[in-house]
């Protein structure tokens, strides 16, 4: 479904990521893990469109989604880290705007926006400006965008950020059951205990690049039994001192 | 705190030295271009020493006035945003500092913000003056000082009005009936001014030594006395005259400080009583309602369609836009009752006025074009991600653009390009000469600026004047001034042909000529800009 090839982002000099080479398959949810400024939102934004590659390809269900963007952008709804809206559209405007970009049919569009709003708990909100939100409530929205033209991948960045516990357990419900049977879904996180409970296989990035990537009980394999979460602070810590130390001992 | 917003301006100057420095030059420029034609008016002037002196302390006092008007203007609505919607308020609220130190701050931010561009421009005036007329070193500080206390009038009552507003304007919607309080005072404004008919001083016979004393004699007794513009006219006229300290100058500075002060104290009350409950009280509106009929018409035009209902909705439901409309149909109107006014006789000078406007329709386009048509990529706002990652091609965001640009300046353009000829009594070639320039200027216009907007996109603005405050914002201007005034310079040929006694220019072959190369020119303007902000859009 998603297929990163050799993606490499550089700003000048500084390198966000290097040669990442990752696929995300039917039926499977993969969570990207890894600590602050290691490439996941990057690499999000390159799938998405947002931000174009220095180097390689990301396809989308066999599109390149920088040379065939509308047709690779009708296949996946994105849910950002940051859940900007527009303040002074009603959410039942913004679904109804969303769903004519994806040229939905208006009545099917309607019955979906309904059943979107029902879930999300926002019916009673529809027709109030999303300026009056709170966080919570535009997070749940922008999900509600995101699902709404039944995309074929949902790509999440951050995706509990700010969500009730309510709207988190339907969140969690829905990473772990919306990649099956033949769809997909990518989220970033930092909660490894989402991580290991919603995906079926995970990527760790550190400091972009792909460190490790395997279902969660293969890691912990490959690793003595460690808790994900050790896994990752070993990972993410080794790079981090190897790194030090070679700056502090340069090779003559 | 004050530290910390200077080192945050540092930062923010440091990291965009090439913007900072074309500001910087840009200001130097326009302070420079002030004290020169100050000082020419001022020689100009004594070659009438009859009339000199008064017209000089008239002139300032107008200036002060206009400008005080100007930072009323502002001052509602940025006390608004910086006293009540700022996101480092409750960030300040919550350390260790007293609150009524944080709301002087916040109002010393609002008076920066709002009356620094008024001061800049005031004093390189002041400092003419006190060039032309040799004044002691000591008037440069009165009169900097006298630009300061009186613009800090205004800002105190803007933020007084912005008080009430907090506490009973209803839930969330301060800032909509702040926008709204604007139009209405900037309209005010410009109907006041309008209502001094400037075109009164066309019709005195200067020529009558009687009508001319008597005119003077009414011309140098202060309509209002009592206003702060008046004061501080007084206090500059006091130091040029005498070296001190105007007793004046202390009365202003009192009213300005207390004026303030009152402000500050009022607005920490104000936050905790009227803010919350404006932010907090939204009420929760049951169920979804359907799509009005012009959206669902409108939404059958696929992702363009879309767009467009998403953009009237974002449109009239912001204040800041509706201010601007009301102010640019105020303008039009202001435009068209005085050239309705103006004492027009003999054909001749009905086509030269005839050819001024049409030099200036193009002008006066461009400059609306820079709120309306420029600042159409920006208004995508941070939620740009939402399009960005819609399945919508870059030529259809970009053509939807262009066309709802040309769709809001249209209505000025036919109002300027068919109305304002009417009034005038143009004949009739030159009416449809009219029209078809100010068609050309909105085309062109249009494209030049969603076209630069496209390039140099500000999502990051919180309104829209703060858009065009860039590279691109100062490069529209410049291209669109140029192409307004080769407009201008093409219609000096059909104006020529009718101030000689001819007709049917438009029917000639040279008309066909001059609508060929009008067309290439707009068409050149059209399509540079839009495909090169096809090319730099992703």
């Amino acid at each position: 479904m998603i297929q990163i090839q050799a993606l490499e982002k550089r700003y000048g000099r500084f390198v966000a990521l290097e040669g990442l080479e990752l696929g995300v398959h039917p039926g499977e949810t993969l969570a990207l893990l890894g600590p602050n400024g290691a490439g996941k939102t990057t690499t999000i934004r390159a799938i998405t469109g947002q931000l174009r590659p220095s180097r390689g390809r990301v396809l989308l269900d066999g599109l390149d989604v920088w040379r065939h963007p509308v047709a690779a952008k009708r296949r996946f709804g994105y849910v950002p880290d940051r859940p900007y809206l527009y303040g002074k559209l009603s959410a039942v405007e913004l679904l109804r705007f969303v769903g004519r970009l994806y040229r939905m049919d208006p009545r099917a569009a309607e019955a979906r926006i309904e059943e979107l709003l029902a879930e999300f708990r926002l019916e009673r909100f529809a027709s109030a400006l999303i300026e009056t939100y709170s966080h919570g409530m535009r997070q749940k929205l922008t999900f509600a965008a995101a699902l709404l033209p039944r995309p074929k991948v949902l790509i999440v960045d951050e995706p509990m950020v700010g969500l009730d516990p309510v709207a988190a357990r339907t969140v969690r419900n829905l990473l772990r059951t919306y990649s099956k049977p033949d769809r997909a879904v990518l989220f970033s996180t930092h909660q490894l205990e989402l991580a290991e409970a919603a995906a079926d296989r995970v990527a760790l990035l550190h400091e972009g690049r792909l460190r490790l990537l395997g279902t969660p009980d293969e890691v912990r394999r490959q690793h003595d039994d460690a808790s994900l979460e050790e896994v990752f602070i070993r990972l993410t810590e080794d790079v981090t001192d190897d790194a030090s130390a070679a700056s502090a001992h340069p090779a003559p | 705190m004050l530290a910390l917003r200077l080192r945050i301006l540092r930062h923010s100057l440091a990291g965009r030295p090439f913007a900072a420095a074309a500001a910087s030059a840009l200001g130097l420029g326009v302070a420079a271009v002030a004290y020169g034609g100050t000082l020419a008016f001022l020689r100009f002037l004594a070659g009438y020493p009859f009339a000199a002196h008064v017209v000089e302390v008239r002139s300032v006092e107008g200036l002060f006035l206009v400008l005080s008007a100007a930072v009323l203007l502002s001052a509602l609505p940025g006390a608004l945003a910086v006293l009540y919607d700022s996101r480092d308020l409750p960030l300040l609220l919550a350390w260790p500092l007293a609150a009524g130190r944080v709301f002087a701050f916040k109002v010393l931010e609002t008076y920066v913000v709002t009356a620094l561009v008024p001061t800049l421009l005031t004093l390189p005036v002041l400092f003419a003056l006190g060039t032309f007329h040799g004044a002691a070193p000591g008037y440069y500080l009165v009169a900097t000082a006298t630009a300061l206390a009186l613009y800090a009038l205004p800002v105190g009552v803007g933020v007084g009005l912005a008080l009430p507003l907090v506490r009973f304007a209803p839930a969330g919607r301060a800032r909509e009936w702040a926008g709204a309080v604007s139009a209405v005072l900037g309209g005010a404004m410009v109907y006041g001014l309008r209502a001094l008919r400037p075109e009164a001083l066309l019709r005195q016979e200067f020529a009558n030594e009687a009508a001319l004393a008597r005119f003077i004699e009414q011309f140098q007794n202060p309509s209002a006395p009592f206003l702060p513009s008046a004061w501080a006219g007084r206090a500059v006229q006091a130091a040029l005259e005498h070296p001190g300290l105007p007793p004046v100058l202390l009365g202003l500075f009192a009213l300005a400080l207390g004026a303030l002060g009152v402000s500050a104290f009022a607005a920490g009350y104000a936050y905790q009583a009227g803010w919350v409950r404006s932010l907090e009280g939204a009420s929760a509106r049951h169920g979804a309602r359907p799509p009005a009929l012009w959206e669902r018409a409108l939404a059958r035009m696929g992702p363009a369609g879309a767009l467009w209902v998403r953009d009237l909705r974002l449109f009239l439901r912001d204040p800041n836009q509706i201010a601007q409309l009301v102010l640019v149909a105020v303008l039009v109107l202001l435009y068209t009752t005085s050239l309705a006014a103006m004492p027009l006789e003999g054909a001749v000078f009905v086509r030269v006025v005839g050819f001024l406007h049409l030099a200036f329709q193009g002008l006066v386009i461009a400059g609306v074009g820079v709120r309306l048509a420029y600042p159409l990529y920006s208004f995508e706002g941070p939620g740009y991600w939402l399009v960005q990652t819609a399945p919508v091609g870059r030529l259809g965001l970009l053509l939807s653009r262009y066309v709802l640009a040309l769709l809001l300046l249209l209505p000025l353009g036919l109002a300027l390009g068919l109305y304002a000829p009417a009034v005038i009594g143009l004949d009739p070639g030159l009416r449809s000469v009219s029209l078809i320039s100010a068609l050309a200027a909105v085309v062109g216009l249009a494209a030049l600026g969603v076209g630069l907007g496209a390039v140099w996109p500000n999502r990051e603005a919180s309104n829209a004047s703060e858009v065009p405050m860039s590279l691109g914002g100062l490069l529209y201007m410049l291209l669109g001034t140029l192409f307004a005034l080769g407009i201008a310079a093409l219609d000096a040929r059909p104006v020529y042909w009718a101030l000689s006694g001819r007709s049917g220019f438009l029917s000639s072959a040279e008309g066909a000529l001059w609508l060929a190369l009008l067309s290439v020119v707009t068409l050149t303007v059209v399509l540079l800009p839009l495909a090169w902000a096809f090319a730099r859009s992703d």
